[in-house]
């Protein structure tokens, strides 16, 4: 009888029990830190007050200078795991994929295996020394593989023995203290100052953060977390790692006076609604509705205090610095920091349908997509939950600014700012293919940005009060030829604001309109088929539907809006059907319809009193309705 | 000049005219979003529901599908109004997808749903105030549809602000 070795079977190697989802920890910790660190910044410059002096003052200073460095050995403390943590974290996401390709690996040798078994079962005499031959090389990769296993798992164990000990260094309060005096410890105050001086040159503060070491940016990421998570040109793994502690770390302090039974100021809670709405925004992709497409969120700005509390906040969906098409949408009129998750939707979907229309083709394409929510500018808004006189004056004043074009000249440069970080911190160099997204508002920003020579490469303007002052033709706008692309529903009010003359022209000032309409035929952009919407009439009307109904469904599955965005986002211009643009002017629209509402809502309901009660008074009748086309002629006069 | 003063005059007075008109139409839509309260969101909410309850089982019949998970909520249309949404995801069987998006529209067409479909490679369906909108989604899989059944923006206020703000996910009843 003839004896073949074939090796046994491979058991399945069981994965690394730190998943993905622990870098909550570090993101807690890093919370932690910062929180402990701004203790203890606060403790150094606050000994006794001023107007306190005397022995008990300086023992009162005295105490303070030992908590502040107690304090401080904590912080360091909380730094170094930290800092332990990320690398541990990292070290796991390499065995993770290493554990993979070992998978692969096993699965492919136990079919071997199999496969060899098989024919020994039904082999003659004369294959033997064939079958020998093929099982000692068999024999061979299966201990190539035990070997490449166990040195796996040396790596794992080394990776928690460097962890271990890295926190055994800070675990008690005599080793903090002299870590907090380690000579090698990153002077973070001079590294916040030198990461201000390079200001928005996005390209510096890229390399200037490269050339960083890891702890020297651990460091950073808990003492200045507001500065790193919003300074364009920092990667956006590391922006989001800072904003998230900065978002922890706020949410903990404003619960925590919460729960300690104070009430909130109304500043506070906007603080809280800013946070929660950018915390919500993030954990979002883990709904039921968005857990299918496995994206991945990034905190790419976060300062709750921006513009009176309004706040500026951004979230990308995808990766941008490895994406192979990139999106930023920019929303308009109402929104600020508070609605970042409800915008974060929009961009989700449009992620889904970029990614969905890039597999739909024939053969099916690859690439990765993000998509940004930004909410980086001050976009005028009403607070709907104004109580008092005072307040609504102070949002009456802020949604006014919706006639202006301040707000989207400023934030237009804020954008173009936000695109250059953008295009400095994708791995190949620059973006490959980057689109800004402007609705409503946000629309003119966007435009105000690429007539200051933003660095994009195609450019959506949808349901648009006007494309900036200044910019008469696609071609002001800057971007590549035919990058230039409009959706404007018929049914849209805002968009019958555009024109070059304003909406009250003549007026004495001519400069209220928000500029061209961009959805006009010798405007030169190419204007794709959208829902028109519903047609309106009487009290409501406009407001329920006009407003809140056909100006806001862009983004919608339903709208051919967003299948054409998707197409512009991954490149695919060319799907992009132009129906030509509109031939009325946009104030045409408004004068239409005010004019029916007038014959509606006015002169109709006195023409049917006079029938009701003056029956048989035709004359009276006739001058009414004479009267009304005298007063609306069929255009502007 | 005196023609082109009368003009602008004219032309200024019908803007105010119109933007009058609007403001009183905003105000008076502001008076009719109060009278939504309570049961105007809770009846969206269930004629919305209802509406899934019908729709989701007859497209998951036409796509033969086996397994379906749904939940509901209210979302946001921009942050600036609110619709009730059902939304769920489908595992269909293999199968050319053209025939199986007319499967689904003859499937909701046939239980008195109007075609409303204006996007390639969806069947937009809607009935009433309430739409339908099915698409394969290969970003979530192999054979993976998506069926989203929505309500039409409105606005709410006090209590049912809170509540549609602050909505979070639940699986949808009687699936």
């Amino acid at each position: 009888m003839t004896t073949i070795a074939v090796p046994a079977w491979l058991p399945r190697e069981p994965e690394p029990q730190v998943q993905e989802s622990a870098s909550a920890v570090l993101t807690e910790v890093r919370a932690a830190a910062t929180a402990v660190s701004d203790v203890a910044e606060w403790a150094r410059a606050n000994g006794a007050p001023a107007d306190f002096s005397g022995n008990a003052a300086d023992a009162a200073d005295h105490a303070v200078t030992a908590f502040a460095a107690d304090t401080d050995a904590v912080s360091v403390a909380l730094e170094r795991g930290a800092l332990a943590i990320d690398a541990f974290l990292t070290q796991m996401r390499q065995r993770r994929n290493e554990h993979d390709a070992l998978t692969e690996r096993r699965q492919r040798l136990n079919g071997d295996r199999e496969d060899l078994l098989q024919r020994i079962e039904t082999a003659t005499e004369d294959q033997v020394e064939a079958l020998q031959a093929d099982a000692a090389a068999l024999r061979q990769r299966f201990e190539s593989y035990h070997q490449d296993l166990q040195a796996w798992r040396d790596r794992v164990e080394a990776d928690e023995d460097s962890a271990i000990r890295a926190f055994a260094a800070v675990d008690e309060l005599a080793e903090g203290l002299a870590a907090a005096q380690d000579s090698t410890r990153a002077d973070t105050a001079a590294l916040a100052a030198e990461l201000r001086t390079l200001g928005t040159d996005t390209d510096a503060v890229n390399t200037w953060w490269s050339g960083l070491s890891q702890s020297q940016r651990n460091a950073l990421l808990i003492s200045d977390p507001d500065l790193v998570g919003n300074t364009n040109g920092i990667p956006t793994g590391d922006r989001d790692e800072a904003n998230r502690s900065g978002v922890q770390r706020d949410i903990e302090y404003l619960l925590g006076l919460q729960a300690s039974g104070e009430d909130l100021s109304a500043s506070e809670q906007r603080w809280l609604d800013n946070a929660q709405s950018i915390e919500k925004a993030a954990q979002q992709v883990s709904d039921s509705k968005w857990e299918g497409l496995g994206v991945n969120a990034f905190v790419m700005a976060y300062q709750p205090h921006a513009f009176g509390g309004d706040g500026i906040a951004a979230v990308a969906y995808g990766d941008p610095d490895t994406a192979d098409h990139t999106a930023v949408y920019v929303p308009g009129i109402m929104q600020d920091g508070t609605y970042i998750d409800e915008n974060g939707s929009q961009a989700l979907n449009l992620y889904e349908e970029t990614v969905n229309s890039m597999l739909s083709e024939d053969p099916p394409r690859e690439g990765a997509v993000s998509t940004i929510a930004w909410i980086g500018y001050d976009s005028p808004n009403f607070n709907p939950e104004s109580m008092w006189p005072w307040d609504l004056g102070d949002s009456a004043g802020d949604v006014s600014h919706t006639v202006t074009e301040a707000n989207a000249e400023a934030g237009g440069v804020a954008l173009s700012q936000f695109v250059d970080g953008l295009n400095s911190t994708h791995t190949d160099g620059d973006q490959p293919h980057l689109t800004v997204i402007g609705h409503s508002y946000g629309s003119t920003t966007s435009a105000y940005a690429a007539a200051g020579g933003m660095d994009a490469d195609s450019l959506v303007l949808i349901g648009s009060p006007g494309a900036s002052e200044g910019v008469h033709h696609a071609s002001d706008l800057n971007m590549p030829a035919g990058q230039v692309f409009v959706g404007a529903a018929d049914n849209d009010p805002v968009s019958w604001l555009g024109g070059e003359d304003g909406v009250l022209p003549g007026s004495g000032d001519d400069s209220l309109g928000l500029g061209q309409d961009p959805a006009q035929n010798d405007f030169g952009a190419t204007v794709f088929a959208v829902d028109d919407g519903e047609e309106f009439h009487g009290p409501g009307g406009l407001v329920d539907t006009g407003f809140k109904q056909n100006h806001v469904n862009y983004f919608d599955d339903t709208n051919p809006a967003l299948a054409n965005m998707a197409d512009v986002v991954s490149g695919n211009a060319g799907a992009v059907v132009d129906t030509g643009g509109r031939t009325q002017e946009a104030h045409d629209y408004l004068y239409d319809w005010t004019g029916d509402e007038v014959k509606d809502h006015v002169v109709d309901p006195i023409v049917e009193t006079y029938e009701d009660v003056r029956d048989g008074v035709g004359d009276a009748v006739d001058g009414a309705k004479d009267a009304r086309d005298d007063l609306w002629p069929d255009r502007w006069p | 000049m005196a023609v082109s003063t009368t003009v602008k005059r004219m032309r200024t007075t019908l803007l105010l005219l119109a933007l009058t008109t609007a403001l009183s139409t905003m105000l008076t839509a502001c008076g009719a979003s109060d009278e939504a309260g309570s049961s105007s969101r809770e009846r969206v909410e269930a004629s919305t529901t209802e509406r899934a309850q019908e729709a989701i089982p007859l497209v998951s019949k036409a796509l033969g599908a086996t397994g379906a998970k749904a939940t509901a909520r209210w979302q946001s249309c921009m942050a600036i109004s609110w619709r009730y949404e059902a939304f769920a995801s489908l595992t269909a069987a293999a199968g050319d997808t053209a025939a199986q998006l007319d499967a689904v529209r003859a499937a909701l067409t046939g239980a008195g749903y109007a075609d409303d479909t204006q996007v390639d490679g969806h069947v937009t369906a809607t009935r009433n105030d309430t739409t339908v909108d099915v698409q394969p989604s290969p970003i979530r899989g192999k054979r993976i549809w998506t069926v989203t059944v929505q309500s039409s923006c409105a606005d709410y206020d006090g209590d049912d602000l809170d509540r549609v703000e602050n909505d979070e996910d639940r699986p949808l009843d009687g699936m």
